[in-house]
């Protein structure tokens, strides 16, 4: 890269550094994440005080109705809730952002493989955003299928009214070609601009998940892209690929293909969303615990070994939709074959931490909560595997609990210690370490409030997207839960409000963080802020591996970097 | 101020680049080709195409492989330094994916006329959809062609050449393989 | 507005008993157990390990806080020994857990939820869900289903006598619905041009909620039927007087108001689907 005019145009916007392109991608996840929040707000108003005035905005957003949410309003935003958080949230957050932050810069690389196509890859993802905040603007409203969209629903048969739907499609697609773009970036750069010395297995471990999920990027978003195709053309010029029974009007298509296709890729996205995270909090406890990452290879192979198997599960969406028997038990064992490698993988969290020296810094607290989240969200999927289980668990409460234990627990507390720990290295200061223990323990306990009660909730046969509960009998004694549970939620959303004003005050203040604030062996802590573009003054030589903590031989300080030799 | 450049980034790099896009790619139409066979399977039928709409399809496939085989020619004469020849049947295989689309078109345009147009049954749908997807990759196929005949003048490495050829001869295959999904 | 029942004198016991722990709806099926009883088990096994897990944790942060001022142990746990030992956690755990869900859900699967009954004596019941009501269907006196003399009761009215079989075959009328018994503990999910099937037994006589669990529209959340258990004779009782030629007026009214809606034609119902 040899760019360094630098008007604002090009510096800024239209830049093809990573770095740069790294916070665009921040910039815009916050946002979705704070818009997605918003309207995870007024769900659970709707949830815990059905049918009654919205508090503050509730008159000026919708006049018409006196302030309450109508049916179709709130099947609108359930629907943006989760498309929103999934791809335009955690996407942007994880593998935008910090897939191109840190993987060029661990792996000891000047930039991506291909700057100009990353350029690509984010506005290409603006553009899909716009395009699905256009549906905003019409007066029909936005998508409201659920964010699995399932036709006949999502169809103009299924009778949501307006462009919504069509608009969603678009965007989505949008975003896939975003996606794939970025992926084919990132395992580029992984397998080809690696520094010298900088094995396989001394990659950090966040490299590691990054490419995993780079990997399952590039082989399944096409798969969903096909499909929403598909969904495009039903919607638009009047095929019926997703039309049966009394809606096609010739030979049958099948709904069930559109669900299989969804889910082929569905599986394998929620590991897309949760593979980063693993590598990351890897390598954060080691960092945090002083102590190398502990079986460091057998959690490399385990990541492996579930994002393979991931790919062979989707079936387990689909326990309700009459599936051959046959099938079914075999998608519940491949299924709860995933448990090994991860209880392998999560037994070397703990192992990391044990006898080591650890440091309770905010990364690290995110860290130890992922731990906790995702015990529980993994461990919960347990019920949803098991076929008789989830005959009676599927499409309720337990399912929204046990997702967003798995999705919005653990890879929001992914992503808030990777803020933590790598926001010196974007902006050079660091986030303030008070506020960011509030923020830990309100998110913890508001969160695990929130998302364990959604599982009670669903044991008890509440099922998931019903606009007022109290239509059934039977929901009745879940009343008062489903009030606390939304109390519980304004609070999450609160705490969050701590953190937007931590990074905002943060980021402008006069204090400077040191170069390598904590002690870190990677590559990326090893030149001055502000990084250039090309990032290192020459290449890098690896000599070790990323987890050089507390070597006995090394006598003054605790760590050795990747790049160091041993000098006694 | 020295940046780290690995040795012959540029070929490297573009051709693992290229070759997770084709796999991607792969897995785009397998998408298609399986959710094909979904269909058939469920209203158990069959497409069946009127004889003159596959003597087309096979005249179409026959032109898209000439393209190949005039891309080969040109990989030759570009090897041996002839640059005038190389850019001759480079045009040829613009010539070549220009006809095979306007042969397409020809077919889809045949195809509802007989009244298979679109909308008329899944079936047909999806080879509208697979030969229409196919087409926008031809077209983006086209415009590497050009991008590489306008630059001919100045390539020094065959690396270029190299990679647009894999991609041409792959998206030729591709049709290959989704013209024999149809017929069979 | 119209549902909303002041709630707030409810909810400070609601929040305690609410807090850890909440029943589900009463099980009044011959089968439920059997759910309830593979959830029960999955609740205390990874209620240990989670268990040991927290401990784990939780001594970890007490024993090897930084501020003890002690240097971290350097072992990068790769040795055979470690990784034989996390092997051997992930095979027990897969084992302990898994395999046993695994083993009680496929003998549920096959004494119960997939072994539908082959005596003569069930009830057959054809469901056909629509936007945004439930239409119900049985086969009449010549046992026949598609016939003239089907009995289509009014929507969402669905009843079935206690301790006998009940086999539900489902299609959807318009978009994919899903067929959800709480008090039964199954679900089924109905679609379009697709005949799926469910069989259960209720054990107590009552009514009981109908709800859809798949979203299937604005009104996805007051899609609701009842379901009234009784006796054989009132059961029968109920039958004869939805026979067609009784209650042809009631028929006719909502056969006439729907008719604008969605077209649900009169005599809908299919041949009924023999499953092997």
């Amino acid at each position: 890269m040899s760019g360094h005019q630098k008007s604002f145009w090009t510096k800024y916007i239209f830049s093809t550094d990573h770095k740069m392109i790294a916070k665009q991608f921040l910039w815009l996840g916050m946002f979705f994440l704070f818009f997605g929040g918003a309207l995870a707000m007024l769900i659970r108003w709707q949830l815990g005080y059905p049918e009654q005035p919205v508090p503050l905005i509730g008159n000026w957003m919708w006049p018409g109705d006196g302030g309450i949410i109508n049916p179709d309003i709130y099947n609108q935003m359930f629907t943006m809730h989760g498309t929103i958080m999934i791809f335009w949230a955690i996407t942007p957050l994880l593998i935008g952002a910090f897939g191109n932050f840190i993987i060029p810069l661990q792996i000891g690389a000047g930039d991506m493989a291909f700057p100009k196509l990353n350029l690509f890859s984010f506005w290409t993802m603006f553009l899909a955003s716009l395009i699905l905040l256009s549906s905003y603007l019409l007066p029909t409203g936005t998508a409201a299928g659920g964010w699995t969209s399932y036709p006949p629903l999502s169809s103009p048969a299924g009778g949501i009214p307006g462009l919504g739907q069509t608009i969603w499609t678009v965007a989505l697609i949008f975003m896939g070609v975003s996606s794939m773009m970025g992926a084919i970036n990132y395992i580029t750069t992984v397998v080809r601009m690696r520094a010298p010395g900088m094995d396989y297995f001394k990659m950090p471990l966040s490299v590691w998940g990054l490419f995993l999920t780079s990997i399952l990027n590039a082989v399944f978003v096409p798969v969903i892209a096909a499909g929403l195709v598909m969904l495009l053309l039903d919607q638009t010029i009047g095929t019926e690929f997703f039309l049966a029974g009394r809606l096609a009007s010739g030979d049958p298509g099948d709904p069930l293909l559109f669900q299989h296709v969804f889910w082929i890729f569905g599986h394998p996205e929620v590991y897309i969303l949760i593979l980063p995270v693993w590598g990351i909090i890897s390598d954060l406890l080691s960092v945090f615990s002083r102590k190398p990452a502990f079986g460091y290879r057998v959690t490399a192979i385990a990541m492996c070994t579930v994002t393979a198997l991931s790919t062979l599960v989707w079936g387990h969406h689909m326990y309700t939709t009459g599936m051959s028997p046959l099938l079914g038990k075999s998608f519940m064992f491949l299924t709860l074959l995933i448990s090994i490698p991860s209880a392998m993988f999560f037994l070397n969290w703990l192992g990391t931490m044990w006898k080591g020296s650890i440091h309770f810094t905010s990364p690290m607290l995110f860290s130890i909560g992922v731990i906790w989240v995702f015990g529980l969200g993994g461990l919960t999927g347990l019920y949803n595997a098991t076929i008789t289980a989830d005959i009676y668990l599927h499409d309720t409460m337990f399912v929204v609990g046990h997702f967003h234990y798995t999705l919005a627990a653990s890879v929001m507390f992914g992503s808030f210690a990777a803020i933590y720990f790598w926001f010196p290295r974007m902006f050079g200061r660091k986030l303030d370490s008070r506020l960011g223990k509030i923020h830990f323990w309100g998110t913890f306990i508001s969160i695990n409030f929130v998302f364990f009660n959604m599982m009670v909730l669903g044991y008890a046969g509440h099922h998931r997207r019903i606009y007022n509960p109290s239509e059934y009998s039977f929901l009745e004694p879940l009343t008062g839960l489903n009030e606390w549970i939304s109390i519980f939620s304004f609070l999450l959303g609160v705490f969050q409000v701590v953190f937007l004003i931590n990074m905002v005050w943060s980021m402008f203040k006069k204090e400077r963080s040191p170069q390598n604030p904590w002690k870190a062996t990677t590559l990326e802590w090893t030149m001055d802020y502000p990084i250039p573009h090309g990032n290192f003054e020459e290449t890098p030589l690896v000599h070790n591996g990323p987890h050089e903590y507390s070597r006995p031989d090394i006598k003054d300080r605790d760590w050795l970097g990747q790049n160091e030799r041993i000098t006694v | 101020m020295p940046v780290f450049i690995l040795q012959n980034k540029d070929k490297d790099l573009s051709i693992i680049g290229l070759v997770i896009t084709m796999a991607s790619i792969v897995m785009l139409f397998g998408t298609l080709i399986s959710s094909f066979y979904v269909l058939k399977i469920r209203m158990m039928g069959q497409l069946t195409l009127p004889n003159i709409i596959i003597q087309l399809g096979i005249a179409n496939t026959v032109i898209l492989l000439i393209s190949s085989i005039t891309f080969i020619f040109s990989e030759n004469m570009f090897r041996k330094n002839k640059l005038n020849n190389y850019s001759f049947w480079l045009l040829m295989t613009i010539f070549g994916g220009i006809f095979f689309l306007i042969g397409q078109m020809y077919l889809w345009n045949k195809m509802t006329q007989l009244g298979i147009g679109i909308t008329k049954g899944q079936l047909s749908d999806m080879f509208y959809l697979m030969s229409g997807a196919h087409g926008l990759h031809i077209i983006a196929g086209i415009v590497a062609l050009i991008w590489l005949q306008s630059t001919s003048k100045k390539l020094t490495t065959n690396h270029r050449v190299n990679l647009v050829g894999i991609f041409w001869h792959f998206l030729g295959f591709l049709w290959f393989v989704l013209f024999a999904v149809i017929l069979f | 507005m119209k549902n909303y029942q002041s709630k707030n004198i409810n909810s400070i016991p609601y929040f305690f008993s609410g807090f850890w722990y909440k029943d589900p709806p009463k099980d009044v099926s011959l089968d439920g157990y059997r759910i309830d009883n593979v959830i029960h088990y999955t609740d205390l096994v990874i209620g240990i390990y989670f268990g040991i897990v927290v401990a784990a944790l939780a001594y970890f942060i007490f024993k090897y806080r930084a501020s003890l001022g002690h240097k971290a142990e350097y072992d990068h746990g790769n040795s055979r020994k470690n990784v034989m030992f996390t092997g051997g956690l992930g095979l027990l755990v897969f084992f302990s857990v898994d395999a046993v869900i695994e083993k009680m859900a496929f003998k549920d699967l096959k004494e119960a939820f997939w072994n539908f009954p082959k005596t003569e004596n069930v009830i057959r019941i054809e469901v056909m869900p629509q936007q945004f009501a439930w239409n119900f269907c049985y086969a009449g006196p010549d046992n026949e289903f598609g016939t003239d003399d089907d009995i289509i009761p009014s929507q969402n009215q669905m009843h079935i006598p206690v301790n006998t079989p009940v086999v539900v075959q489902i299609a959807s009328w318009d978009v994919i619905h899903s067929f959800y018994l709480p008090n039964f503990r199954i679900k089924q999910d109905a679609t379009p041009g697709m005949i799926t099937a469910l069989w259960f037994q209720a054990t107590e006589t009552g009514v009981f909620d109908i709800a859809c669990a798949e979203l299937c529209g604005n009104s996805h959340y007051k899609m609701k039927g009842f379901l009234t258990v009784e006796s054989e004779e009132d059961f029968q009782s109920w039958l004869s007087e939805n026979t067609p030629e009784e209650s042809q007026d009631d028929w006719d009214d909502w056969g006439d108001e729907d008719e604008e809606d969605t077209g649900v034609p009169e005599d809908w119902g299919w041949a009924w689907k023999e499953i092997k």
